[in-house]
């Protein structure tokens, strides 16, 4: 029989749902606080479901939305077995998914999946508080992934709602705008407090133990090796790579070459980085002419070592390693966002050639990998007298090839990517224009080696930082010459003059996928862009970028630098006390406010006082009222009115309606007319 | 002796004894009687803030240190918060009416909020603490007053005192607790709980026997009064107790009624005092229930034969105050009035 085969059913979710251990089958607590706490839940967990797995993501909205409708249409809570059986699979599932429990992403998806659990067990206003302090903690994991403005403005009003939601579930008679009202207050009187904390409070120059390797998941960037279509690929991308503030004149948009990873290993597909050693830039190595250039670079984190500087780098920031390649080298990876000095020679003779090996992989290439490009070099060799003839034909070569400049080059090349790039498709990108010419150089003998880094960058007309975007990355090739040093050829200006002159844009054939930014129609899109990226930029300056440095300048600034420990705690808590003294001053001050009644006395007796009829230290209500009828007969039913009210109100016996009578008194008061 | 080293009103003697054991009112809660501690809640957002701090130096999170110093103001906020809307608060309370032993009695206690702002959730308790979700609070309006009515357990006869009221509120955030104790200068006076027996045949007044009147008064109907515990059910007024907040009992004046007398001697010898206390009061509820005048003798006290209600509460009032051994409080009960 049917029946007999659903009704187990119906039993075990009779069962599960039959409300919890305390016997207590509906939540007791109020709907509306109780809506404002899923609301802060909701705000919380949002910003994280897109960076968990699909899976938990759906299970803690789910969830979520169950304990919703329990809380609408006050049904009963689920039994605590169920809670239990839907944690352990929660936790399973992370575990599955991810393969760990440990780390910041399979961290953060316990935490939202739980904070959901814990709501379907929320019974007691001590369980509403424990779902707070986790919101809390969600909040602040937020913060492991994006510390933009906007990520601030959602944590804030987050925290908010859950202060509210905290505030509503201990009224008795919970309103929604008087707890947001009083949870805004909250915050406004914490200010001060958070402020003395954060400017005093010493930070540390590195981590308490080491970061685990998920914190520096879903960087972009350059990486240490180039293969055709990378660079193309990061060239999509808007985002800011680094930020630069000169303390002199700006560079010339042409010498705005920003040095990163030197590539100088071929394989005939992909070039990649080998490491060198450190060395002392002395002036045998290094000749400057001019200026040097100084400015200060605010680098965004990239997950790798490279510290980008302007062709080539003259003074080294003191954490930098300076390599034989002249790139400079932070000691770890940049995982977070980093600020440092730097000053660059933009006219420069660079004539270290590079160690013994360094020296051979300048020169090498794959045997038989683009044999018609290295057939065209072995001519040109045999008809060069000089190097610097060589370089020339090479030069006019790439200019009279008709070599078409575009983001989205034809891919599957076959094994001869520079041959098919010269002779047949002759469309490219940066990467390989930069690998052709740098082929061609070393087929003719001339050591070469990629460079790759950013070419470009526009000043914010805002706040004045020069932008250096991804989609400024940039490819380009420098060639030895015995007599001048390592020298910069850029195959892709000298194809495409405009790329430098003018940016990519111009460059570009038309109807190519260009980052929005860059199109000239949304030209006011770019003003707004601006504009965001200097709040942005101010925001890391000065709120992300508040470092042990910085705290340590500031605190110079305040006249009180050189804090040791003993001294900073005191300082701290003295600046905490006094921001609560403040506090409690402005709070606590109305307690010796009077009587609403003795209050409307006074006024009387003020107005009365500018008739000339001044109360007597000693005067009773009786007496005062008294004489006020005497010397102004005039108004003397109502002055007689108001002496009795008060004396009603403050020593008759107590009634339950003072408040109104004080409103009438009031009135009776105002209706004076003078 | 450390207390009499200290001042009495001084702060040490207060933390070490507690407030003085009764106060005249109206008692303001000022500032140094009202105490804070952090709630269970309030330590765990603590080292839930604790964690976010390691969290922060650990990953050098700014904005990171910013929320957990902001959620830190706001815990140290939410403690003037929470103390304000206890704060100078007037309490005044009231006597309550007499109940019987075993019963409850309801002092009322008027709590005045003189200042500019409202208290949200003030809770009030006698004695004990109750369990963290049975308790209810109040709210109370800038310049409002609010009336409660506390039930009391009053044990045993006797003149009892109220005891201590605990004021407590949790406001706004639940973090911290901000508390004060009362000891307002009332008492109730609880009669002997009414035990029943048959009335004794021989304990007719002077006038001479009449016989056992236990049915007696019920002839006519002689009008209503307020239902006193002890009364019938069959006399109370149904009919009334539907449209009206009270119950009533219907009264009878029997034309057999005569004045009888209670006396002490009445009951065996070998009595403990209370038991004969309790079942004296047992038949004057008897009595005055079916409205008979009887008087009441007890060693050293007579009271002579009447009805109606002040009588049967006088001869409750003499028993409740029978020196003896239950009635630990009779001696400072006395004075009160």
């Amino acid at each position: 029989m049917p029946t007999d085969m659903t009704l187990p059913r119906h039993r075990l979710l009779a069962w599960f749902t039959r409300g919890g251990a305390d016997g207590r089958v509906h939540s007791a607590l109020a709907a509306q606080p109780m809506a404002m706490l899923l609301g802060g839940v909701v705000l919380t967990t949002a910003p994280h479901l897109w960076r968990i797995d699909p899976l938990i993501a759906c299970l803690a909205v789910l969830l979520t939305a169950w304990r919703g409708w329990i809380t609408w249409r006050h049904k009963a809570l689920p039994n605590h077995a169920l809670v239990v059986l839907l944690a352990c699979f929660a936790t399973a599932s992370v575990y599955l998914r991810g393969g760990t429990l440990l780390g910041r992403d399979a961290g953060v998806s316990v935490l939202v999946v739980f904070v959901a659990i814990k709501l379907l067990e929320t019974r007691t206003l001590r369980d509403t508080g424990i779902v707070a302090c986790l919101c809390f903690f969600l909040a602040i994991t937020a913060f492991f992934y994006d510390q933009s403005p906007l990520a601030a403005a959602q944590a804030l009003v987050a925290t908010c709602t859950v202060l509210a939601a905290m505030i509503g579930l201990n009224s008795i008679v919970p309103s929604w705008r008087a707890a947001l009202k009083r949870a805004l207050a909250l915050m406004a009187q914490a200010l001060p407090v958070m402020l003395i904390l954060f400017v005093l409070f010493p930070r540390l120059g590195g981590p308490l133990w080491s970061l685990p390797d998920s914190a520096r998941a879903g960087m972009t960037g350059l990486s240490d090796s180039m293969s055709p279509g990378m660079i193309s690929d990061l060239s999509q991308s808007d985002a800011i790579a680094l930020r630069a503030q000169f303390d002199g004149p700006i560079p010339p948009r042409a010498a705005r070459y920003w040095r990163g990873p030197i590539l100088d290993q071929f394989d005939g597909q992909t070039w990649s980085r080998t490491r060198t050693f450190p060395f002392r830039p002395d002036m045998a190595v290094l000749r400057g002419r001019g200026e040097l250039t100084r400015y200060e670079v605010t680098l965004e984190p990239n997950n790798q070592p490279w510290l980008f500087a302007l062709d080539i780098p003259g003074q080294i920031p003191p954490e930098a390693n300076y390599m034989q390649d002249y790139q400079l080298l932070a000691r770890d990876r940049v995982v977070q966002r980093l600020r440092y000095r730097v000053s660059s020679y933009l006219d420069y003779e660079a004539l270290w050639p590079g160690g013994k090996s360094a020296r051979v992989r300048a020169l090498s290439l794959p045997d038989g990998s683009n044999p018609r490009s290295v057939a065209l070099a072995t001519q040109w060799r045999a008809d060069s007298a000089t190097d610097a003839e060589y370089v020339q034909r090479a030069v006019r070569f790439m200019e009279q090839q008709r070599l078409v400049y575009t983001l989205s080059p034809p891919l599957a090349l076959g094994p001869h990517t520079v041959d098919e790039f010269l002779f047949d498709s002759k469309e490219g990108f940066c990467e390989h224009f930069a690998a052709a010419f740098t082929v061609l150089m070393r087929a003719g003998g001339i050591p070469a080696r990629v460079v790759t880094g950013y070419q470009g960058g526009e000043i914010n007309s805002v706040d004045g930082y020069m932008e250096v975007r991804q989609s400024d990355a940039h490819a380009w090739t420098e060639i030895f010459l015995p007599d001048r040093g390592w020298l910069r050829m850029d195959p892709t200006a000298i194809a495409h003059p405009a790329r430098i002159g003018d940016g990519m844009a111009r460059a570009l054939r038309r109807g190519d996928g260009l980052p929005l930014l860059m199109r000239e129609q949304f030209s006011w899109l770019n003003r707004l862009r601006e504009h965001w990226d200097a709040l942005s930029n101010a925001w890391n300056q000065s709120i992300l970028g508040y470092d042990q440095a910085h705290q340590r300048n500031l605190l110079e600034r305040l006249g009180i630098g050189a804090l040791d420990s003993v001294l900073r705690t005191v300082w701290i808590t003295a600046g905490v006390a006094l921001a609560l003294a403040a506090a409690s001053l402005l709070l606590i001050r109305e307690r010796t406010a009077d009587a609403p009644a003795q209050r409307e006395w006074n006024r009387f007796c003020r107005r009365l006082a500018r008739q000339g009829v001044v109360r007597r230290a000693a005067e009773g209500p009786r007496d005062f009222t008294e004489r006020a009828c005497a010397a102004l007969p005039d108004h003397s039913a109502l002055l007689a009115a108001i002496g009795a009210a008060f004396i009603e109100l403050q020593y008759g016996p107590q009634l339950t309606d003072t408040p109104r009578q004080v409103t009438h008194l009031h009135r009776q008061i105002s209706a004076l007319p003078f | 002796m450390p207390g009499s080293a200290v001042k009495p009103t001084s702060f040490l003697h207060r933390v070490l004894f507690g407030p003085p054991k009764t106060e005249t009112e109206p008692i303001v809660l000022s500032q140094r009687r009202v105490y804070v501690m952090p709630t269970a809640l309030g330590l765990l957002y603590g080292i839930g803030l604790l964690l976010m701090l390691i969290g922060s130096i650990n990953y050098n999170l700014s904005l990171g240190f910013m929320l957990t110093f902001l959620l830190a103001g706001v815990g140290l906020v939410t403690m003037l918060h929470t103390f304000r809307n206890l704060a100078w608060l007037s309490v005044r309370a009231h006597h309550a009416q007499p109940v019987f032993a075993g019963e409850e009695a309801l002092f009322v206690l008027a709590i005045d909020n003189p200042a500019r702002h409202e208290r949200h959730s003030v809770m009030v308790w006698p004695g004990e603490p109750p369990a963290l979700d049975a308790r209810s609070g109040t709210d109370l309006p800038a310049g409002g007053s609010v009336e409660l009515a506390l039930p009391v357990n009053a044990p045993r006869r006797g003149w009892q005192p109220c005891g201590r009221f605990t004021l407590e509120t949790r406001y706004p955030l639940g973090l911290f607790r901000a508390w004060a104790h009362v000891r307002p200068d009332r008492q109730v006076l609880v009669y002997p709980r009414p035990r029943q027996r048959p009335l004794p045949e021989d304990i007719n007044g002077p006038e001479g026997a009449q016989g056992p009147v236990v049915s007696a008064g019920t002839d006519d109907f002689a009008g209503l009064r307020a239902f006193q515990p002890g009364d019938s059910p069959r006399h109370v007024a149904w009919k009334s107790a539907s449209h009206l907040d009270t119950l009533l009992t219907k009264q009878w004046s029997g034309s057999r009624s005569i004045d009888r007398w209670l006396s002490w001697d009445a009951l065996p010898g070998d009595l403990p005092v209370d038991s004969r206390l309790e079942f004296l009061a047992g038949w004057v509820m008897t009595l005055a229930a079916s409205g008979q005048r009887h008087g009441l003798r007890l060693p050293g006290t007579t009271i002579e034969p009447d009805g109606g209600i002040a009588h049967r509460n006088a001869c409750l009032r003499a028993l409740a105050l029978f020196p003896g051994a239950q009635s630990v409080q009779s001696n400072e009960g006395d004075h009160a009035h």
